[in-house]
């Protein structure tokens, strides 16, 4: 349990029972750790960012902490059921997984419009830039790490293994064979790393042949001879699909700065969103809206809205000020971590 | 399950026979039945009744209890206000002020758009209105009873092109506990309105900081006051505080006003020294709610009000952020 649960609750209740505490995180963990399909992971966030129910989902979820805690209010329970999907999140941040992946990913996307007040979105917010942090870190090691057994030792184990399976000494046939079989998973383990190292080269080399190519590949031109605002959404489009391992390595952000800076005007003075998304190249929209909400990818959903491609339902409240004013770059920080989050959510719909 | 809203209707789904013999009565609803609460509840079926109809329950328009204000922060966002003053410094004449300028629609850009306690409202402003028979406008006190209850109302403004509306719970912390909460540490702790606060509003009656020998000790319970609040209350860098000068009119128009005017801005200056950047946002105002002479200073009330309305962060979100070790690729130059 998280220990400032009793002052998340004293958020949303005068006199938080703390007797209630346990059994509420319990089951709020129990229903994070059942429902780990896309829909339920998207409905969670939705409910913890806008404090608004999400049909089906928040009366499942109310239902499965009215069974653990018989005194949770069933209904007119909206900001107290957003604290919940809060404390039920934080739980799945304990461990890496596809999950906590996409719910940190989604709540870095979600900060773009002014999402939930209260002190447990803020705590659930921070521990989960604690989480992109170190396992985007995690997912790029440098080097994989050195075996624990040296390749001398394995040589001697194989001859004394051959020799004892020869003469037919069983205890030391299976003593060597235990050596032989912890080698195996030491190579594999170092196999695996292996692995995500050259994921990680193979991304760089993506991101760096990006940024000296010095154009942009999907508008087939140079980058000088584009402006600022025409490139916003593209290059956040062009950073998501280099990205090679989630979460994407914080450092795509500073990249996607220096892509920007090589394009004509300042990507760094604030322009009103209406006039920057006025002047955006429209990039490539995903093909599926399931996922599309006003609390998490807001940009996408006023996208999809000026071309017409998405259900009214999905974008009716699009948490977008059109007279907030902000940095071409950071729109297009912002976008990119809608589509990271786009990329994230649907890893959790395969079995 | 479907089950009929009608007393002695045998209708069961295995017998489906209606008391009124109809296929499709309107009266069959969904029931759930909710063994943890050991009730049977009726949560749909029509659109005229709605899961909602369980949990109405009926208000007396009377201040809400802090299990009452509890259902209204589990709904909807919620700013809690708490007013705190000595007896008779006029928290209550205040508020009954804001329930005035909401009636009268004078309260700038907010609009009424309900309230659960609208007798609290009408009672606190009962006995300044010409149909009570007061002689002289005046206020109910406030018992010490009604510590940790509220007043309710919502209201709606226009952000962004957009109708928003916000609910404000407000307590008024009756005047004879002003002490307790000055001298313990414990009652402080104990006051719910106090521990769950967004905005504190402290008020400092004019009519004693104009009294040469009653001055200190209403100065001394002011600041004594808000040094129980920062050490009895966990999250009080997160508060709103506002000191209100209130009953300002006594400070103006005595003959010494000046020398007056200038004990409350020593006095706001000290305050200023001592509390500036302790609490999230420090201000002073000076209010005339209800003046023996002259006009209500409606503006700074209407100010006072804004204020509330707008939501305070419990933590500061910054996206941006230290969220990173941005990788280094000269690890991998030739030395």
């Amino acid at each position: 349990m998280h220990p400032h649960f009793f002052h998340w609750h004293g958020q949303v209740e005068l006199k938080p029972d703390v007797a209630v505490l346990e059994p509420r995180w319990k089951a709020a963990e129990e229903f994070a750790n059942n429902n780990h399909a896309a829909a339920d992971v998207n409905g969670l966030l939705r409910i913890a960012a806008s404090g608004k129910p999400v049909d089906e989902l928040a009366t499942r979820f109310a239902e499965a902490l009215i069974v653990a805690e018989p005194t949770f209010p069933p209904s007119r329970n909206n900001q107290l059921l957003g604290v919940m999907a809060c404390a039920a999140l934080y739980s799945q941040l304990e461990n890496s997984s596809n999950v906590a992946d996409a719910i940190s990913i989604g709540l870095r996307a979600a900060s773009f419009t002014q999402p939930s007040e209260n002190t447990a979105y803020s705590d659930l917010f921070q521990r989960a830039m604690a989480y992109l942090s170190s396992e985007a870190e995690r997912m790029r090691p440098a080097v994989a790490s050195s075996l624990d057994i040296a390749s001398s030792d394995i040589d001697s184990a194989i001859a004394k293994f051959s020799a004892a399976s020869q003469n037919g000494q069983t205890a030391e046939f299976g003593k060597h064979f235990d050596t032989l079989g912890k080698f195996t998973i030491a190579l594999s383990k170092r196999v695996a790393e292996q692995d995500r190292v050259f994921e990680r080269l193979a991304e760089e080399t993506q991101f760096l042949w990006w940024i000296v190519n010095q154009s942009s590949p999907t508008l087939k031109i140079r980058r000088s001879k584009i402006s600022v605002a025409a490139y916003t959404l593209v290059s956040a489009e062009e950073a998501a699909t280099r990205v090679g391992p989630l979460p994407p390595s914080a450092s795509a952000e500073s990249l996607i700065r220096e892509a920007m800076s090589q394009c004509r005007g300042d990507a760094m003075s604030p322009v009103s969103l209406t006039n920057l998304l006025g002047k955006c190249t429209m990039p490539t929209l995903p093909s599926k809206d399931d996922y599309l909400s006003p609390q998490i990818t807001p940009i996408l959903g006023a996208l999809k809205k000026a071309v017409g491609t998405v259900r009214v339902e999905q974008i009716e409240d699009v948490a977008l000020d059109p007279e907030r004013k902000l940095a071409p770059v950071d729109l297009a920080i912002h976008h990119f971590w809608e589509r990271s989050y786009l990329s994230a959510i649907r890893i959790l719909e395969k079995p | 399950m479907k089950k009929c809203t009608q007393q002695g209707c045998p209708y069961t789904p295995e017998r489906p026979d209606c008391i009124e013999g109809k296929a499709d009565c309107p009266h069959l609803v969904e029931a759930v039945d909710d063994a943890k609460l050991g009730q049977t509840k009726v949560i749909g079926g029509g659109d005229s009744l709605r899961a909602d109809i369980v949990a109405k329950t009926f208000h007396t328009g009377e201040k809400l209890s802090a299990d009452e204000a509890s259902t209204v922060l589990h709904e909807n966002p919620t700013s809690v206000v708490l007013c705190v003053g000595a007896t008779g410094s006029g928290k209550t004449t205040f508020l009954a002020r804001i329930g005035e300028l909401f009636r009268e629609g004078a309260m700038s850009a907010w609009r009424f758009a309900g309230s659960l306690t609208l007798c609290g409202f009408e009672r606190a402003s009962w006995r300044a209105t010409l149909v009570s028979g007061a002689i002289v406008p005046d206020t109910r006190r406030t018992d010490r009873w009604e510590n940790d209850t509220f007043l309710h109302l919502c209201a709606n403004a226009v952000e962004g092109g957009k109708w928003t509306s916000r609910h404000i719970l407000i307590s008024d912390l009756s005047g004879e506990s002003f002490p307790d909460a000055v001298s313990s540490q414990d009652f402080c702790r104990s006051l719910c309105s106090l521990q769950r606060a967004d905005t504190l509003v402290v008020f400092a009656d004019s009519k004693q900081l104009v009294d040469t020998v009653q001055r200190h000790a209403e100065t001394d319970n002011v600041i004594k006051f808000l040094q129980q609040v920062e050490s009895s209350v966990p999250n009080a860098r997160a508060l709103r505080v506002q000191v209100v000068f209130s009953r300002w009119d006594y400070a103006i128009s005595v003959d010494e006003h000046l020398v007056n005017e200038r004990y409350c801005e020593e006095f706001e200056r000290d305050l200023q020294t001592r509390f500036e950047g302790r609490f999230e946002q420090f201000d002073i105002s000076r209010v005339a709610a209800r003046p023996r002479v002259g006009e209500p200073t409606d503006d700074i009330i209407r100010q006072i009000f804004s204020r509330w309305m707008v939501p305070l962060k419990g933590h500061p979100i910054d996206p941006i952020g230290e969220i990173s070790h941005a990788r280094d690729f000269s690890a991998y130059l030739r030395p």
